[in-house]
């Protein structure tokens, strides 16, 4: 059974870190496109500027700085903190996993459960789904879920199908149990035959690192890239969207007994612009209720959820919330809950 | 779907003026999304990005979709 139901249990707080470096993309995609097809591409990416980290700065000093700001603003005892689970494709080391660094360097007890998921566009709904499951057992306080990434240090930037689209990004999620809560609900699914389609193939065990796997090499496409960087099939990631995501969420809405018109704000991954605004359209979701990050942050990958919570909690009195991740694995997972009592920090710059 | 619909509708997704049948089509990875998203919508139908790209004509659209799909 892919679909969960929880009870009883409540997102306290959710903060976000950015580095504070800009890219205005109106200015970086002048090396890759003719005037005309970078105002074309910026209009349908949707990504006007994006944050990016410097080489020293890795996803857990974003995630780092974003827990920090939640403990001190929520005047947290760290000593509550049972599990700690940290969402990524962009780890400190291969090894170990970087929750444990995050363990020691947050000053959480040596009993606190740690470990990493590897999941990317889903990641943050995956890992939510996980860090509910952790707070439901009787025993369990306080779960922190910390989701980021830095997807720029993994991009070619002369690969016209991914140089505008990505920045960077860490976020904390508190979640604790609160009898008052509403039910909260996630159905998580998984087609691995796709992997291919958003995958960097070298640099793990299957395609060690060698001189080979650093050599940029020319697609059809002309976009440059090495086998340590990403491959994004844009064609098939939408396609794969379109036939998936929004079967899933009315699943998800039939299971919860919730009507569309009952769910006040949709926050999905922040693909791109084409794709989020056709998912839009083709759910027949009104606008006002669909927030967007990716036009000043671009695509952070598994921060994306949070941080467009984050960055559009002035605009918006969160209700109860249907966030859908999707992309990567290939990964998609949705999420009805209630964040009418969750707190949202203001957006930090490190 | 009326053909002359369609061809506003490809016009419209694709930034183009006067298509017709004959016209001939050169798809950007942009245009192929906007394709997909165009098919998915009107004919509840999705084909691999693959596919999408090997079009050369509006007439080889047409037939992929299938042409019973079409009246004039």
């Amino acid at each position: 059974m892919n679909i969960l139901q929880f009870k009883g249990i409540s997102i306290s707080a959710i903060s976000a870190c950015v580095p504070k470096t800009k890219i205005n993309n109106r200015e970086f995609g002048k090396l890759l496109f003719d005037e005309e097809t970078l105002a074309k591409t910026i209009d349908a990416v949707g990504v006007e500027q994006r944050r990016v980290t410097e080489k020293s700065v890795t996803t857990s000093d974003l995630c780092f700085a974003a827990a920090e700001q939640l403990f001190a603003e929520q005047h947290i005892d760290k000593s509550e903190i049972d599990v700690l689970i940290f969402v990524s494709q962009t780890p400190d080391y291969r090894l170990p996993a970087t929750a444990c660094v995050l363990q020691n360097r947050l000053g959480l007890s040596k009993k606190t459960i740690a470990f990493d998921v590897n999941l990317g566009c889903s990641g943050y709904v995956y890992g939510l789904s996980a860090a509910y499951a952790f707070a439901n057992i009787p025993t369990v306080q306080k779960v922190l879920l910390l989701a980021g990434d830095t997807p720029t240090k993994f991009v070619s930037p002369q690969d016209k199908s991914a140089a505008l689209l990505f920045g960077d990004a860490g976020t904390a999620t508190l979640l604790e149990k609160s009898d008052d809560a509403k039910d909260t609900f996630f159905n998580l699914f998984t087609d691995g035959s796709g992997f291919e389609n958003l995958n960097i193939k070298g640099g793990g065990y299957r395609c060690m690192s060698n001189a080979q796997s650093f050599e940029t090499e020319e697609d059809t496409e002309g976009n440059l890239r090495n086998s340590e960087q990403l491959y994004m099939n844009g064609g098939e990631i939408f396609n794969f969207t379109l036939r998936e995501v929004p079967k899933s969420i009315n699943e998800l809405l039939e299971f919860s007994n919730i009507n569309i018109l009952e769910i006040n704000q949709f926050v999905f991954h922040q693909a791109n612009k084409f794709m989020i605004n056709f998912l839009c359209k083709k759910m027949k979701i009104d606008r006002e209720k669909f927030l967007i990050s990716l036009n000043k942050f671009g695509n952070t990958s598994t921060a994306s959820i949070p941080l467009t919570l984050v960055v559009n909690k002035n605009e918006h009195n969160y209700g109860q919330v249907l966030m859908s991740g999707f992309g990567v694995g290939l990964s998609w997972a949705n999420a009805v809950i209630d964040l009418k009592n969750t707190k949202f920090l203001s957006l930090i710059e490190i | 779907m009326n053909k002359k619909d369609f061809f506003a509708s490809l016009e419209d997704y694709l930034e183009l003026e006067g298509l017709n049948e004959n016209s001939p089509l050169e798809l950007s990875s942009l245009g192929i999304l906007s394709v997909i998203a165009l098919i998915d919508e009107n004919f509840d139908k999705q084909y691999k990005a693959s596919e999408i790209k090997e079009i050369k004509s509006v007439q080889e659209l047409m037939s992929l979709i299938g042409t019973e799909n079409f009246i004039d």
